[in-house]
């Protein structure tokens, strides 16, 4: 990641931008987003692509062309864009001068994702800006559509020839983010991905999943590998267990067809937990080149043994919603949302003990628990270390050592030790020593979209899952949900909104002679 | 607890420290007074007593935090305010214990005062508190020149010492000796030198001097970072950068005084000095001033290349800022030539870019270039770890400059 801030083409060819202190800018070039007037486009792309341009992040000839089905003109279409912009950047509302200068590179084509026409429309404004505004062949696709069209638009991007560089022997490049869900299993994950191949090499694809846009995901690679203290105590020898808790105080906020589909650990076990999960627990790679980290954290996915019946129900617990209180207000439980079969058994509390069987972890269980409607949002890593080998304190409880990397909202990393408490008894009580990003830094925003996109426009893909990342997780999670295709699905609901999920995920814990941390 | 720690109120004789006091410390921001041998310990009784400020168990603790030792030197009250105010958000970014001296070799009194305060911020409305202590102290007469002796043991171990230094590099020269001794990093701002290659070229002498151990920043270089920024993006596009390379002539226009004051081109100076750094231009001839106007020649590859500096009076308080740059370029096998301009817009936040090709204008965008106050530069300066070697190549050109030729 590092080294890509000095490493591109644009970089090598102006000396200029030589030590600029300004972070990288990307050659110039046009972004194609499939799925323009959709959500994604208006409450992330816009705002990220807007901010990015306005911190002279992007090229002075940048170019953003909308592909939707909805028969809007490039005038109404940046309209819309303008109002998404006025709600949803953190740099609100859009400059005036700012407005006219980044509404005139946004362009839209109608057409339908199956109609080889609307690519050929495409293919003549792509061909247009080349020529009037310099971006030199080179593009960027984004598919933010719903993920059945991604087959139809990869594959017209492949016969309509948009797929690679336009001359032989260019330096044009064409590159294609993918939004998550890769796929709704392994099966349908391997078509995608082999549908993707037939057009675009793996080095032309961004697999984007947001968590690792995020500066404290980030920050686990440096805390980890920046630092010698840490990393001589990051094994079997003395971490006893990890747990990996990411939990969110909402529903399913109107996405129930969706959620419907997917459950809880399809939404986020597979992506975001998985990336987590390899990131701390992954061998230092040699260098921070995109395929060295991502060989790694591979590794990691390869070494989890995929769970047979027995092992899924020893080591799985899920769960539904019902109805609760959340900060002091009533809330539905999930058979009652909206376009939720009201007998539906979707998951939306999971929790899983996984192992690592590698050398570094061999034996160390790594709990995840993740859920909905849970008492608060909440994502952090805790690895508890061993008690000490040899009880020199007898008459007092100790409790274990624990290093806690906090994700949100609180981000940072803390310590958790035992210190004599001051007097003439020997107590011993836990204290915490705090690491506050926020507090060292202060409050820089960032956003992960932009930080993602950027990454893509200049080529760097250390931040984005690769095939076979993406596979082996489906590897993982096809394995438990196929255990629980054999097995009763529990009596839902489970558990009542505003609590730490079912009785049962704490029994499953407990039963190892652990506990979930109280957050 | 801190009841009986030695602990003056502002201006006021010895007291003792009570709650009250503490409480108008962290929550207020306010200085109190205190004897010299009592500042470590003030403090340390400042931090454990921030406990005590809490409403209710509930809420959260004051955190201190500290990533850097800050050192800042000023000369009259009206400074000390600036700095304090500087202080005061940096803090946001960087927390630090922050040293700051006030300088008056001309009072008649003859002592050393010094003041404890605290500067907090809630990053996180439901987060902790973060706060950070600020330490001045104020030498008159003979104890002006005792003052820097207090600095070095009041130094948080193991941590970076940053000196921002806001004059000429020759005055206070014993008081600036002893701090740079101490120094990681030095900071200064050649927009408020008054002899400026003079200067530039102390400092070039001083990284040298030093092996480059200490990093030496210039605020003045800090705001050209947008300009620079701008300027390479008209030669990101291929068609353009060959242009870079045969540069005929540069136009610089920049705010000077209103009346006959000596106009200061330090921020063109280094301006020039990056594309001499970054382009292998070699100077040719001294600068030569006229009123607010100057010119330069430059050795480009062994062709003359013009350097125009022309003052403006459109801005009291930007003074010696850029407001416009042209660049003049030709490639005569090829029958191009273009015009690359930048211009500050009126709303100061934005610059207009245009490049003409051939009496075409070819492209026009423009770019992000707000007015930045010495606080939001100094914030990107901390942002640097190390040095910038870039600055100092861009140094070394400028102080080159004004050789043989007028003094600016």
């Amino acid at each position: 990641m590092t080294q890509a801030l000095t490493t591109t083409a644009t970089h090598a060819i102006n000396p200029l931008r030589e030590g600029m202190r300004t972070e990288r800018t990307p050659e110039p070039c046009v972004m194609v987003i499939f799925g323009a007037t959709g959500d994604l486009t208006h409450r992330k792309l816009i705002p990220a692509l807007y901010n990015l341009a306005i911190e002279r992040h992007l090229p002075a000839n940048f170019n953003v062309i909308g592909f939707a089905r909805r028969p809007l003109t490039d005038e109404q279409f940046r309209g819309s864009l303008v109002e998404s912009i006025n709600q949803f950047s953190r740099r609100r509302p859009i400059m005036p001068e700012a407005k006219e200068q980044f509404t005139q590179t946004i362009h839209f084509i109608s057409s339908d994702f199956q109609n080889p026409e609307g690519y050929q429309r495409l293919a003549d404004l792509l061909g247009r800006l080349d020529q009037e505004q310099g971006t030199q062949g080179n593009r960027l696709f984004y598919l933010a559509t719903n993920p059945s069209d991604y087959p139809v638009i990869i594959e017209n991007l492949g016969a309509s020839g948009l797929a690679r560089p336009q001359k032989a022997g260019s330096s044009a490049w064409s590159r294609i983010i993918v939004e998550k869900p890769i796929g709704h299993d392994l099966n349908s994950a391997q078509e995608l991905n082999e549908t993707i191949a037939q057009v675009f090499r793996e080095n032309q694809v961004f697999r984007i999943d947001h968590y690792l846009g995020k500066e404290t995901v980030q920050n686990i690679l440096v805390f980890r590998f920046a630092n010698s203290i840490f990393e001589p105590l990051w094994n079997r020898r003395y971490i006893d267990h990890i747990q990996m808790t990411v939990s969110e105080e909402l529903g399913v906020e109107g996405r129930g067809p969706y959620y419907e589909h997917s459950g809880t650990i399809r939404d986020m076990v597979q992506n975001h937990m998985m990336q987590l999960l390899s990131l701390v627990c992954m061998e230092p790679p040699i260098n921070f080149e995109a395929n060295s980290v991502r060989d790694e954290k591979v590794k990691v996915l390869r070494a989890i043994a995929p769970l047979d019946t027995d092992d899924v129900v020893q080591r799985t617990v899920r769960g539904q919603y019902g109805a609760g209180v959340i900060f002091g207000k009533p809330v539905k439980g999930y058979r009652e949302e909206e376009r939720v079969d009201p007998n539906s058994v979707t998951d939306t509390f999971v929790a899983i003990k996984l192992f690592v069987e590698n050398w570094r972890w061999a034996g160390v269980p790594i709990y995840l628990r993740t859920g909905k409607r849970l008492p608060k949002r909440m994502t952090e890593v805790a690895l508890q270390f061993k008690a000490a080998p040899h009880r020199l304190f007898p008459q007092t409880n100790i409790e274990p050592s624990v290093l806690t990397l906090q994700i949100q909202p609180n981000d940072g990393i803390s310590m958790r030790f035992g210190a004599k408490v001051p007097g003439q008894a020997m107590q011993i009580r836990p204290v915490t020593m705090d690491f506050r990003f926020g507090q060292s830094f202060g409050n820089v925003a960032t956003d992960a979209y932009e930080r993602l996109i950027l990454d893509a426009l200049l080529g760097d893909s250390t931040l984005f899952a690769r095939r076979d990342e993406v596979e082996q997780a489906w590897t993982i999670v096809n394995s438990i949900t196929n255990g629980w295709n054999y097995l009763m699905t529990p009596n839902f609901p489970n558990y009542e909104s505003g609590t730490w999920g079912p009785k049962e995920a704490d029994d499953f814990i407990e039963k190892d002679g652990r506990r979930w941390r109280r957050l | 607890m801190t009841d009986n720690t030695n602990i003056k109120m502002f201006g006021s004789g010895t007291g003792t420290i009570n709650n009250d006091s503490l409480q108008q410390i962290i929550e207020q921001g306010q200085a109190h007074n205190i004897a010299l041998e009592d500042i470590e310990k003030g403090i340390t009784a400042l931090w454990q007593a921030t406990d005590m400020t809490r409403q209710a168990d509930s809420e959260p603790a004051v955190m201190r935090a500290c990533v850097l030792n800050l050192v800042i030197c000023t000369e009259t009250d009206e400074e000390l305010e600036q700095a304090t105010n500087s202080i005061a958000r940096l803090t946001w970014t960087y927390p630090s214990r922050s040293i700051v001296l006030l300088s008056k070799p001309n009072d008649p009194e003859e002592e050393i005062t010094a003041w404890i305060s605290a500067h907090c911020q809630m990053p996180d409305p439901k987060g902790r508190k973060v706060c950070c202590e600020q330490i001045t102290i104020e030498g008159r007469g003979t104890g002006a020149e005792r003052i820097s002796s207090m600095v070095l043991p009041l130094l948080v171990s193991d941590l970076p010492v940053t000196l921002w230094w806001r004059y000429d590099l020759g005055s206070q020269l014993n008081l600036f000796q002893h701090l740079f001794e101490t120094a990681d990093r030095l900071v200064v701002d050649s927009r408020l030198f008054k002899k400026p290659t003079t200067s530039f070229k102390q400092l070039a002498d001083l990284a040298e001097s030093t092996q480059h151990k200490v990093s030496i920043s210039d605020l003045n270089w800090t705001r050209l970072t947008p300009w620079r920024s701008a300027i390479s993006q008209f030669f990101d596009n291929t068609s353009f950068l060959p242009y870079l390379y045969t540069v005929d002539k540069l136009e610089i226009e920049y705010e000077a005084p209103y009346d006959f004051e000596q106009p200061n081109f330090s921020e063109a100076l280094l301006l020039v000095g990056w594309f001499a750094k970054v382009l292998n231009w070699k100077p040719a001839f001294a600068l030569k001033v006229r009123g607010s106007n100057a010119s330069l020649i430059i050795n480009r590859g062994g062709q003359p290349l013009n350097i125009e500096f022309h003052g403006h009076n459109e801005r009291k308080d930007e003074l010696g800022g850029i407001t416009s740059l042209r660049i003049y370029s030709s490639l005569p096998n090829e029958n191009r030539e273009a015009v690359f301009t930048l211009t500050l817009a009126d709303d100061l936040e934005h610059a207009h870019s245009k490049i003409e090709e051939n009496g075409q204008i070819v492209s026009t965008f423009s770019a992000l270039l707000p007015l930045r106050d010495v606080t939001n530069l100094m914030h990107e300066e901390l942002s640097m770890v190390g040095g910038d070697s870039l600055f100092e190549g861009a140094l070394v050109y400028a102080s080159k400059f004004g050789d043989n030729g007028s003094q600016v």
